[in-house]
């Protein structure tokens, strides 16, 4: 049978491969804008003001719509002009379901620490620098906005993913 | 001694408001079962249930010695399904869709599978998708031939095909039996086509089942 680490293997590969296709490659402009979210959220971290709050919310929701829209083919096939449910093909294969929903939600950690992790060094630096330079506090919270961020886009999809697994019982 | 494919003690189900009785069956193997019964009257719920597909359904249910709920993954891993709810990655072709599922099972021959696919005319480079229905089924069974699986589950494969393709199908049905000693679950509301192949009956109404063996 097949182990956790080759379907976790598995699970992203033919992820990126259909994702590709379904896709047309047009994806690629997501990922364009994980990297300004990237780039431009340890940017804003020293908040001054309702208009650098309002920065801060525009560029995490850039942040979410790009990773959502780059990994929602972990739980769904578009196809015949419809929206399906992944779980549903392998609803008579020989695969715990369980086992299946793990394996994808640790495919998503992965893709989703891949954005998170230069977010959050270049906010580690960008602060460093403005402490240097103005002698404000290093560590606050603002600071791991990235990690944070993070975290969430991680919870929020881990539970639609979980959602659609329940939908595709047993 | 026959060795017995598929054993149900008391096996019932109770799924949206419809309740399929309980149910005491042994089926040997290499036997070809039809399961007929009007429209609505639990064949595609007692196949369902034969599957594992309701964990809180009661009694048991064994394919091959293993229980379709609690080890529902090493059952499946013996069964072939052949049914309009099983679908494949429709925008791929069947040697993509053999990459995605064929890891699972241990048993997979390639050969096999490729036999199957030529002697049933399915082409390898058209997507699944645009497969006709005839051609949809034809490939659901190539498919489970490549894992020579115990029990192929077949829910109405028939249903709205012209008489050429039934006969035609039933004639490869048998052949897989003689050849694998498969046991075969078909259902189909039509009981003249079941009589012609199938050595025992299962006659559903109502959620009750009847046995019956086909002289």
């Amino acid at each position: 049978m097949i182990t956790l680490k080759q379907l976790v293997y598995k699970e992203i590969c033919e992820m990126k491969e259909r994702r590709k296709k379904e896709t047309f490659g047009t994806y690629y402009i997501f990922y364009i804008l994980t990297i300004i979210y990237t780039i431009m959220t340890p940017v804003v971290i020293p908040v001054n003001g309702t208009f650098d709050m309002l920065c801060i919310y525009i560029f995490l929701w850039i942040g979410y719509t790009s990773i959502w829209f780059l990994y929602q083919y972990l739980y769904i096939v578009k196809e015949n002009g419809t929206i399906q449910n992944i779980f549903l093909k392998y609803q008579f294969i020989p695969v715990d379901m369980d086992t299946l929903f793990l394996a994808k939600i640790i495919a998503l950690a992965r893709f989703i620490i891949i954005h998170i992790l230069p977010a959050q060094v270049l906010a580690f630096i960008y602060k460093a620098y403005c402490t240097y330079k103005y002698g404000c506090k290093f560590f606050d919270i603002p600071l791991f906005l990235p990690a944070i961020s993070g975290i969430i886009y991680f919870l929020i999809l881990s539970i639609i993913i979980y959602k659609y697994r329940r939908a595709a019982i047993p | 001694m026959e060795n017995i494919i598929i054993k149900t003690k008391e096996a019932s189900v109770n799924f949206k408001g419809f309740t399929l009785s309980p149910v005491n069956i042994e089926i040997p193997e290499g036997f070809i079962i039809g399961i007929t019964g009007s429209n609505g009257a639990g064949k595609s719920t007692f196949l369902e249930m034969v599957l594992g597909c309701f964990p809180k359904m009661n009694g048991t249910v064994t394919i091959n010695g293993y229980d379709v709920v609690k080890e529902r993954q090493k059952a499946l891993a013996t069964i072939g399904v052949i049914s309009e709810k099983r679908t494949f990655y429709e925008n791929e072709d069947a040697l993509k869709n053999e990459e995605y599922f064929s890891p699972f099972y241990k048993n997979w021959e390639k050969e096999t599978y490729r036999k199957f696919l030529k002697k049933m005319d399915i082409p390898c480079i058209q997507n699944i998708g645009n497969f006709s229905k005839g051609e949809r089924v034809k490939f659901q069974l190539a498919f489970s031939a490549a894992y020579k699986p115990a029990l192929l589950i077949m829910d109405e494969p028939v249903a709205g095909l012209d008489p050429v393709f039934k006969a035609d199908f039933f004639k490869i049905l048998q052949e897989f039996v003689a050849k694998y000693m498969t046991t075969i679950l078909i259902s189909d509301n039509v009981t003249e086509n079941l009589a012609k192949i199938a050595d025992y009956l299962i006659t559903i109404e109502d959620g009750k089942c009847s046995w019956k063996e086909v002289i």
